[in-house]
């Protein structure tokens, strides 16, 4: 009896390391990279935007509405899609809703521009802005090359 | 009676780790590396006009963007296509700005004229251009006459 105690205590004890310390790390890792790979999908439209070196980082406090053109020419608010930027009226009425809400005189219009979007899409969208009385937009761009 | 086998009591957790294993490297793998987005300030022109003429005309940049990015300066070629970070655009910017900075009544007026199917990001090294200028500007400026001299206050896209 006393013997087999004995080894019981060795082979469980030095041979055989704990893995589940380990299991629940990968776990951990794994419920990580699912979370965030949703997060992403659940996003905004995906565009490459230009680089710019003396781009700023977002003011944290401001009020803003966000607009997103695609090479084609398709136009986005937020995450939804609201037509061709061929036909701005939607993106107009937009910000004058936002702008005639408390403190909406203080509403910055970001603008996330494919690289590769035309100049006539872009004035177009900016032609909106100005339209609905916005005078002060914001282009996205990254800082440094991807 | 002997005793029972020990190995019995545990279970094989190799499967189950190769397993896991592929799953974080597929998640590893697929996962893109998200960048976070800065931004360009851009003001537009002012709806509201003037009805009287200003007493000094101001001095205007005709900035021409090509469909192919070529950029060209009140009719001089700066930079090449390819040159995203446009030292001469800068320099030159910069240059009509210490002009103005120096005088109290000098206006500078940047219009903007891209191509209708130039590409944005031509814009965009134009305006980035601008506010490397207007930076550099701005830290010169300290002591000058001119306290006011934003020159990204005055663009007009065309």
């Amino acid at each position: 009896m006393a013997k087999s105690k004995i080894k019981k205590a060795d082979v469980g004890g030095s041979d055989d390391p704990d893995l589940t310390p380990m299991i629940d790390v990968i776990f951990l890792l794994i419920i990580f990279f699912l979370i965030a790979g949703r997060m992403i999908q659940a996003g905004r439209p995906e565009i490459l935007v230009p680089v710019a070196e003396d781009s700023v980082k977002a003011e944290k406090d401001s009020i803003r509405t966000e607009f997103t053109i695609d090479s084609q020419g398709n136009l986005y608010h937020m995450d939804r899609p609201i037509g061709s930027v061929g036909d701005p009226s939607r993106m107009t009425e937009i910000i004058e809703e936002k702008r005639a809400q408390p403190g909406g005189d203080k509403l910055q219009v970001y603008l996330r521009v494919d690289q590769e979007a035309t100049y006539q899409d872009v004035k177009k969208a900016m032609g909106a802005c100005a339209k609905a009385k916005q005078q002060k937009i914001m282009f996205a761009a990254f800082s440094t090359e991807t | 009676m002997p005793p029972p086998e020990l190995e019995e009591d545990s279970v094989d957790l190799t499967p189950m780790i190769d397993v896991v294993f592929l799953l974080l490297i597929f998640f590893m793998v697929t996962m893109r590396i998200v960048q976070e987005e800065t931004e360009l300030i851009v003001p537009l022109p002012s709806s509201v006009q003037s009805s009287e003429p200003p007493e000094f005309p101001p001095q205007n940049i005709d900035v021409e963007i090509a469909f192919g990015g070529q950029v060209v300066v009140d009719g001089l070629p700066k930079d090449t296509p390819l040159d995203r970070a446009m030292p001469q655009l800068t320099s030159y910017f910069l240059q009509q700005g210490q002009v103005a900075m120096n005088d109290p009544n000098a206006k500078v007026i940047i219009n903007i004229k891209p191509e209708t199917l130039a590409r944005h990001k031509y814009t965009m090294n134009v305006l980035n251009a601008l506010t490397k200028a207007n930076k550099k500007l701005e830290e010169m400026q300290q002591g000058k006459a001119r306290k006011d001299m934003f020159l990204l206050t005055q663009i007009m896209f065309h």
